[in-house]
Parts: structure tokens; C-alpha cells; sequence
């Protein structure tokens, strides 16, 4: 029962209302922020740099009124899985490079110093990738998130791509990822009411599993072609003409606020790649 | 009409708890349906209808408060079974064989049926909502028009035969033809099958036409149940559901202003007619 | 007619795929358990393919960047969690379908048979290769190889040419993202050769063949192409009877 349970929890971006520093940020800072505390959080495999990038978001969480333990608590069903393959990644690892010990040697069952700060580092990784996500998306709506986007590439329309376009994408995906996830499941619903085994058939049954999957997935294809037609014309006959000439209701200015935290983060990143590159283990 | 075919007590639904979206859907729930009639659940939308009828069909499963009980089976124990078939509001949904037949011969092939009793039972599920076999059981799923993907996705649901038939707000939105039909499918499974149908629907014309008992469902919780003459006479308190009262109860109420004495519960257009006459030649 | 009419058309409908290839990749429905030590293969490809075929290959284009951004963000392995191997190859699923269904979908019957032997045979002398170094799997690759081969000339007797065309663009689509995911895994250092191969057969496969049923049913039912075999799988007297 649990998996169609859990595409109604699809929840990219639910937006928390609030009036923290966070909140009040103008979209592109953040989401420049966001994308460089990413390539940070990929550099960074220390231990070391890894717990002071989570004190960091666990205190900027505080800062935004946000509960960690909600957001990890986002993962729910995909908890047991993680575990396992933390696991398998302790157990199989192997050495590693020359500079690490071994713990534990055990058949073909090799623990090592290196094993264990890659799973270790992987977890933190993990934890720090949902902090940064929520706080994009827990303190910005997505009308905001879009147009920020949007403004981001903006620059690109001048050499000739369509940065509009793309951002109106990436609204659009985000705008009817929960309605689909609603129609899969009762989708899926249907088919449990009229006789479908909610187990797939095993590993070995890629036929089955595929005609399955076919008749779960084609009608998800054919209502969101459906759709795309409806909406085309919606927006047509509200004069959508593409991104020349259209303005907002809002246009966002950059505070001197926006100025600082850029500068702030900046400076928190600098640190954390200095200790990431530095001897500290 | 004795003994219930479902019962439903004081269940309470959570959707996703412990995450920000929590949001409780039903508080304190509680019906009761009498074997073999057709009763009526209305409410506000919002109210619970839906997810309580996907307990009835055991897609959810009562936990922690509450308890449903389908025959006199616990349905905390139970997995989604065959005694109940549910058709939602929106057919495409529920449609996702290639072509009419194989949608409408899923479930009975399911059940194990097979050869020319599955055809047969395609067959007289097609007759019942009116699709003609030869004309339809070929046809494309997703080529067919609005009316004729409800009437196939009921089809599918009918070929199973069930015990109980939870209708979700399947006559909203079509043409008065379509209604009156899917109006007779109710009935005649009623009178010939002995089957028992859960109505959800807010149109309350429709309720006082065809329910033999209503259920009033308002935030969560079951607000009035009983005969419909009662339900649908308290005007206060289907408002408070965004509900009103049938046409019927309705044209006496304005007559009853006009300065007729008229009783108000009149069900039928029939009803208020006999009324006002005999109102009139007082 | 409003000249923008196909433009947005486009962005909206690339929306919707992108939308689809997030719901697959993030709820895991679009991994589909297969017999290999690698556990899954996957699904989340088929919107980039039914974009590039329908809507052409810049829509292919950004809802393969879409999958290959979702699916960098879900990985739990380090070979995913490298955006060279995770997005940059997804970028070239739907582009590829696009280019095939360009060339095929007005060819005709002889023109695929043609291609179908050169296939065939490519696949032969690609055996033999591997057979020089491992004997057994060139002889099942060869095998298998042939055997696909003739089941292709029988379909090819009888399907709509559009369909084969439709089947060939998406498996080719789905082999752009094995093979480039699987070449980028080994040029980076993740994989041998040999593992990359053996899961390229054992995964790569199965999901070609998913992702041509799919794309072809899809592609199928939205522009009204007649299937060989039209009608249900119902039993009925009288046409048994009459046949």
C-alpha cells in the first residue's frame, strides 16, 4: 500500500510562510547560493569540512524558523534503502587508496579507514544536499523561484537561447508534478480495486513487470498530452506570446541585504574549501 | 434490510502525518448501511467523502481509531477485496487497457473467469450502461467521448460484480441522459442483484429521487444520518455543508412563504405537486 | 493562427514530459527490477525519447537534462553522483530518437529491412570481436543477435512501417543512454570494460525493449496509427466459429 501512498507525499517545494532574513531574500540570491553551496558540498570530502557545512545549515535552519527534523523526515520510506546501501558500500569498499588503514579483514569483507569515511561522508553529504534544498524551496514560493530562474537566464535570450522558455519549463514541470503524481495514483488505485497484485512479479519477470509499467505509464502519457493541448490554448487566449515584452507584477530589486548574505555565503564557502583542501582529516 | 452491510465507527484519517503537509481529512466518522439499499453520503467538498470511500474498498486500512467493518468482516485485517467496487469520479483515470473489451474483461479475468463466460459477463456488464458490444468492445479506450469513458469505467467496475458499489461523484458533471442512466444501473442492481450502493454525490435532487437513507459528512465528522425526508428537511444544517435542500422541499418552502400552509417534505416533484393542490383547495 | 501557436505548443508539452520524467525518477517507479547485480534498470529515459520523437529534439534535448539532473540528485552510488556521467550523456537520448525517426518515418518497407541487415551483420562482426577474447559471450551475443534479426524481418512482414520506425527510433534512444552513460562510467574510472559490457547487455537490453513497447503505444495512441492487431483479446463464439 505504500506506493501509492507515497506519490501523493511528492513534495518538491512546499513553500512555509514566514518572515525570516530567508524569506525576505530576493530569489536569485538564493538560488545562487544554492547552486554554489552544491559544487561546495560535491568538493568537500572530509570529515572535517562535512561537519562544518552541516553546523552551518543546521544554524541557517534555525535562522529560517525551519525543523531539521522535518526535513529529514521527508525521507521516510527511502530510509531503509540508504541504510542498505551505506552498508553494502562499508562492507565491499575494499581498501581504498594506499594511506588507509584496514579495520577489519573478514573473507571478502574489508573494512577500512577509507570505507568508512566514504560512508560516513556520503551520509553528511546526504543531510547537508536536504538542508540546502529546504531552505530554497521551504522559504521561497515558487512564482518566485520561477522568475528568479528565469532572471538567471535571462542573459542567455541576449546570445540567442531561450532563457524565458526554459524557465517557463521548469514552472510548468513543477507546477503539474503533484497533479500527475495524483493521477498515477489513482491510477494505480484503480488497477489495485480491479485485481492487480501490488508486488511486481519478481526480478525475473520483465515481460509482466514491463506490461505492468505499460499500463500504468500510457495513460499517464496520453492525459498529459491532453493536457498540454488544453493549456496551450489557455495560455494563447490570455496572450501568452513567449518572453519578449512581458513583464511582472513585481519587479524585484537587490537590497543592500541581498548584498551582504551574498557576501556572507561567499565567505562560508571560501572557509569551508579551505578546510576541505587543508591537512585537517 | 435488516442486517448492514457496512459499518463504519468513529474512524479518524491523517494524511501524510509527521511531515509539515499533515492534514486531517476525517475526525470522527461513523455510517452505517443497510443491506441492499441505496444510501446516499453528502457533504461539502473537503468534507471526507473520498477518502472515506477509499476505506470502504480497503484501499486504506483503518489504524489506530476507528473501525470499518464490510459483512462483518474487519477491514484492519483485511486486504482490498471483491465485495466492493468503486468507481471514481473521473473514468479516464480508470481506464488503461488498449482497447473497451480487455478494460472491461480485467477484473473478472482476475477472478478467474475466462473464455465465453468472460465474454458473456463483458457482455451483460456493456449491456447494463448501455454500450453496444459489437459497436464498442474494439474500439480504442482513450478514443472514446467523455460520456462513453464514465459508462466503460463503470462497466469494468459492474463486470466484477461486486457486493457494494461505491459510487464517487459519478453522475457530477454529465448530461441529465447520462445521469438518468447511470440513476436506472443503480436501481436495477438494487432490486435484481441485491446489491448495496453508496451514493457520494451533492446533488441533492438526485439524493431525495433515488436514496433510501443519507449520511451527512461536514469537516470530518458525520453530522446527521437517517431517512431522507429528515436529513434533507433540516435547512440549517445542510447549509452549514454548503449543501441545500431538493427542489421539491424547496418550491414548497417559497409556497409555504406565499402563505400556504404546506408540509415541506416532499421528495419527489410528484410529492410538492400533490401538496400544493390540496394546499390550494383548502 | 497565432505564428506562435507550435512555440508554445513546445515549452508546455516540454513541461509536462519533464514533469513525468521527475515523477518516475524521484518515486523510483521508473526503476523496474531487473536480474543483474546492479539491481534496476530504468524508465525515467522515456519522456526525453517521446519528447525528441514528438516535439523534436530540443524538447528531447531539455527533458533528457531534466532526467539527468533527477538523476544525479537521487543517486546513492559515486558513479552517479558525477554530473559528467549522470547528465551530460541524457542530454543525447531524445536528440538521437529525433534524428532516427527523421530519417525512418517516411522510409519504407524496404529501406528497414535493408537497415535491419546491416544491424544484423554489425552485430555479427561486434561478436566476433568478443568472442576473440571471451569465446562464450560472443557466441551469445551472435545468437542472440540473430534471433533478433529474424523476429525483426517477421514483424517487419506485417507492422505499419511508422510503428518500426517508431520502435527502431526509441531503442535507439534508450542504447544512446546505455552505451554513453556506460563509456563515460568507464572513461572516468568507475568501471571496467568488461563489467561496463556485461551490464551494458544485461541492461541495456531489457530496457530498449521496455522503452520501444512504451513509446510505441504512447506514439501510437496520440497520433491515431492503426496497430496490426486491432481489437481485444476477448473469446467470441460466433467469430471463432466463422474464421
Amino acid at each position: 500500500m505504500a506506493s501509492f501512498a507515497s506519490l501523493r507525499n511528492i513534495s518538491i517545494g512546499q513553500y512555509h510562510p514566514g518572515d525570516t532574513v530567508f524569506h525576505l531574500l530576493d530569489a536569485r540570491v538564493k538560488l545562487s547560493a544554492f547552486i554554489l553551496a552544491l559544487v561546495v558540498i560535491v568538493i568537500a570530502s572530509s570529515y572535517s569540512a562535512n561537519i562544518l557545512l552541516l553546523v552551518l545549515f543546521l544554524a541557517a535552519m534555525y535562522a529560517a524558523r525551519l525543523s531539521p527534523r522535518e526535513t529529514l523526515a521527508s525521507l521516510g520510506p527511502a530510509l531503509p534503502l540508504i541504510a542498505m546501501f551505506a552498508l553494502l558500500q562499508l562492507l565491499f569498499y575494499g581498501q581504498g587508496p594506499a594511506e588507509s588503514r584496514i579495520v577489519l579483514d573478514w573473507g571478502p569483507v574489508i573494512i577500512s579507514t577509507a570505507g568508512i569515511q566514504l560512508v560516513v561522508v556520503s551520509v553528511m553529504r546526504l543531510f547537508s544536499l536536504l538542508f540546502a534544498t529546504a531552505l530554497l524551496t521551504n522559504t521561497t514560493t515558487v512564482s518566485a523561484l520561477t522568475q528568479g530562474m528565469e532572471q538567471l537566464l535571462s542573459p542567455l535570450s541576449r546570445i540567442g537561447l531561450p532563457g524565458h522558455e526554459l524557465a517557463m519549463v521548469g514552472a510548468i514541470a513543477l507546477r503539474f508534478l503533484p497533479i500527475l503524481g495524483e493521477q498515477m495514483a489513482v491510477i494505480s488505485q484503480a488497477q489495485m480495486l480491479r485485481g492487480v497484485d501490488e508486488e511486481s512479479g519478481g526480478r525475473w519477470r520483465i515481460v509482466q513487470n514491463a506490461r505492468r509499467l505499460a499500463t500504468l505509464i500510457v495513460p499517464l502519457f496520453v492525459d498529459a498530452y491532453r493536457r498540454s493541448g488544453e493549456m496551450t490554448e489557455a495560455m494563447l487566449t490570455r496572450c501568452y506570446r513567449g518572453g519578449r515584452g512581458r513583464t511582472h507584477l513585481y519587479e524585484p530589486k537587490l537590497s543592500s541585504r541581498d548584498l551582504t548574505s551574498s557576501l556572507v555565503c561567499l565567505a562560508f564557502s571560501g572557509i569551508v574549501i579551505w578546510i576541505a583542501y587543508s591537512p585537517l582529516p | 434490510m435488516s442486517q448492514s452491510a457496512i459499518q463504519v465507527s468513529n474512524l479518524q484519517h491523517i494524511y501524510m502525518p509527521g511531515t509539515p503537509e499533515a492534514f486531517q481529512a476525517l475526525y470522527d466518522a461513523s455510517l452505517t448501511v443497510a443491506q441492499g439499499s441505496i444510501t446516499a453520503l453528502a457533504g461539502e467538498s473537503g468534507a471526507g467523502k473520498s477518502t472515506l470511500a477509499l476505506y470502504l474498498c480497503g484501499l486504506l486500512r483503518p489504524t489506530k481509531v476507528g473501525q470499518v467493518r464490510i459483512f462483518d468482516r474487519d477491514m484492519a485485517q483485511s486486504s482490498p477485496g471483491r465485495d466492493v467496487g468503486l468507481v471514481f469520479q473521473y473514468p479516464q483515470q480508470q481506464l488503461f487497457e488498449r482497447y473497451v473489451g480487455d478494460d472491461i474483461a480485467y477484473g473478472p479475468r482476475k477472478m478467474g473467469l475466462a473464455d465465453t463466460t468472460l465474454t458473456e459477463r463483458v457482455g451483460w456488464a456493456m449491456e447494463m450502461v448501455g454500450l453496444d458490444f459489437e459497436a464498442f468492445v474494439d474500439r480504442e479506450t482513450f478514443s472514446l467521448s467523455g460520456g462513453e469513458m464514465r459508462r466503460a469505467a463503470l462497466a469494468g467496475v459492474l463486470a466484477m460484480q461486486p457486493h457494494i458499489l461505491v459510487l464517487d461523484e459519478a453522475t457530477t458533471g454529465l448530461d441529465p441522459a447520462g445521469q438518468s442512466l447511470i440513476h436506472r444501473v443503480m436501481r436495477e442492481l438494487r432490486d435484481n442483484l441485491g446489491t448495496t450502493v453508496l451514493l457520494i454525490s451533492n446533488d441533492m435532487d438526485e439524493i431525495a429521487e433515488l436514496a433510501d437513507a443519507v449520511v451527512l459528512l461536514h469537516q470530518g465528522r458525520t453530522i446527521a444520518e437517517g431517512a431522507p425526508r429528515e436529513v434533507l428537511a433540516e435547512e440549517t444544517r445542510l447549509n452549514a455543508c454548503s449543501l441545500v435542500r431538493p427542489t421539491p422541499m424547496r418550491i414548497l418552502a417559497e409556497a409555504g412563504r406565499a402563505g400556504f400552509t404546506v408540509s415541506q417534505s416532499a421528495l419527489s416533484l410528484d410529492e410538492a405537486e400533490e401538496e400544493l393542490w390540496q394546499a390550494l383547495h383548502r | 493562427m497565432v505564428p506562435n501557436q507550435r512555440g508554445v505548443q513546445r515549452v508546455v508539452t516540454a513541461g509536462l514530459l519533464l514533469a513525468i520524467t521527475l515523477l518516475l525518477t524521484f518515486t523510483r517507479i521508473g526503476m523496474i527490477p531487473v536480474p543483474t547485480p546492479a539491481g534496476n534498470a530504468t524508465i525515467s529515459h522515456i519522456p526525453a525519447i517521446i519528447g525528441g520523437i514528438l516535439e523534436g529534439p530540443l524538447v528531447g534535448l531539455i527533458v533528457g537534462m531534466g532526467f539527468g539532473f533527477a538523476s544525479y540528485a537521487t543517486a546513492t552510488t559515486p558513479m552517479f553522483k558525477d554530473p559528467l556521467v549522470a547528465v551530460l550523456p541524457r542530454l543525447f537520448i531524445g536528440v538521437a530518437s529525433y534524428y532516427m525517426i527523421a530519417l525512418l518515418y517516411k522510409a519504407n518497407r524496404k529501406t528497414l529491412q535493408t537497415l535491419a541487415g546491416v544491424l544484423w551483420a554489425l552485430l555479427l562482426v561486434f561478436s566476433w570481436q568478443i568472442g576473440g577474447q571471451t569465446l562464450w559471450l560472443g557466441i551469445l551475443v551472435a545468437l542472440v543477435s540473430t534471433a533478433a534479426a529474424i523476429a525483426a524481418f517477421i514483424w517487419l512482414q506485417k507492422e505499419d512501417t511508422r510503428i518500426v520506425a517508431l520502435a527502431i527510433a526509441s531503442v535507439v534512444g534508450s542504447f544512446t543512454n546505455t552505451v554513453l552513460v556506460l563509456g563515460m562510467a568507464v572513461f572516468r574510472a568507475y568501471l571496467t570494460a568488461e563489467v561496463a559490457l556485461a551490464v551494458g547487455l544485461v541492461h541495456g537490453v531489457p530496457e530498449a525493449i521496455i522503452s520501444a513497447i512504451i513509446t510505441v503505444a504512447v506514439v501510437a495512441t496520440l497520433r491515431q496509427i492503426n496497430r496490426k492487431k486491432a481489437g481485444s483479446k476477448l473469446v467470441r463464439e460466433n467469430s471463432s466459429t466463422n474464421q
